[in-house]
């Protein structure tokens, strides 16, 4: 839940500078790292909203792959899972680059 | 009308956790993040390993707690600086708390902040304390999918300590493929393997803490 509090001072903190009437839509990028659950986020996102300007609006959950670079070969790559075996040389000499991060994307608002 | 927005939720727990960073740069302090789900025995290993890391160096703890304070009453017992912090149900730390309570200790007599977090291994690898490292404590009675089902958890951490692994014999765990799990998400990882109860691997895991503290006081 605390993390939706942090996520919603964010969104607070951005309309209020637009002075926006009402939220309709927020995306969020979650990485498929990030160790969020995006039913729970989703849920927070209800409940949190009651009585707001972002009731009633949709929450837009933008999953992004894991990724990593191979340090042999500078590819960068995505991949379902660990180990991250560069596909283009097959070394395991490679450093995780995305996939854990929270970020709000936009607002869409009125 | 679309507001382009593109920030990071930890975007400002990261700006105080550099500040905490700096804070403790300042005193040569090692601080180390433990992480752990309720009941791998984050506390029982601190309470074992406290006495030798005191013989060379001056530890001091923060304990992350999410309402009592039984904690830090069983590290303070052994004669360290110990303050609890109260998370009120929340389930991670974050770096403001940290920072709210650093003034609190005099950092130029501790070498090694280590920080307790909340039992979870969820939240709390995301938040960024300021810390140097991330250790994971995993006790084999939570079974061996601890790292496939968290692991940016492990990805993070700079060593794991599997705890309890006098309960090997009573357990379906296998330990090879554990550690080779881990190594898998994060191959740069140390591992201990440590029974508190039968106080073996402690010594190298309190040994590796105090070779970090000299590697941080030489280098800063
Ligand atoms: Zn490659």
């Amino acid at each position: 839940m605390s993390l939706m509090m942090q996520i919603f001072d964010i969104i607070n903190q951005t309309i209020s500078d637009y002075k926006v009437k009402k939220v309709k839509r927020v995306t969020l990028k979650v990485g498929k790292m990030s160790n969020v659950m995006p039913d729970s986020l989703s849920f927070c996102f209800e409940v949190l909203s009651e009585g707001t300007k972002c009731e009633g609006a949709e929450l837009v959950i933008q999953e992004t792959p894991l990724t990593g670079r191979c340090l042999d070969c500078q590819k960068e790559f995505t991949s379902e899972g660990f180990p991250l075996a560069c596909p283009n040389c097959g070394s395991r000499n490679t450093r995780m680059i995305g996939g854990t991060e929270l970020a709000i994307e936009s607002i869409e608002a009125e | 009308m679309e507001i382009k927005v593109m920030k990071g939720v930890y975007d400002s727990n990261e700006k105080i956790a550099a500040h905490n960073r700096r804070n403790f740069a300042e005193h040569r302090t090692l601080a180390v993040n433990i992480l752990g789900s309720p009941g791998s025995g984050k506390t029982t290993l601190l309470e074992a390993s406290i006495g030798m890391l005191k013989e060379k160096i001056r530890p001091a703890v923060i304990e992350g707690d999410l309402s009592t304070d039984r904690d830090a009453s069983r590290i303070a017992a052994h004669g360290v600086p110990v303050i609890q912090i109260n998370t009120n149900g929340g389930c991670h730390l974050d770096a403001q708390m940290i920072a709210k309570v650093l003034p609190d200790f005099d950092l130029s007599q501790v070498d090694l902040m280590i920080i307790e977090n909340v039992g979870n291994l969820v939240c709390p690898a995301a938040f960024d304390l300021g810390e140097d490292f991330k250790v994971v404590v995993l006790s084999i009675a939570e079974g061996a999918d601890k790292p496939a089902k968290y692991p940016r958890t492990f990805l993070e951490a700079s060593a794991v300590v599997i705890n309890k692994i006098d309960l090997l014999p009573f357990s379906d765990v296998n330990l090879e493929e554990l550690k080779r799990d881990i190594r898998n998400i994060n191959p740069d990882i140390k591992i201990f393997e440590v029974s508190c109860r039968l106080r073996q691997g402690l010594d190298n895991w309190a040994e590796w803490l105090v070779s970090k503290v000299r590697e941080k006081q030489e280098n800063e």
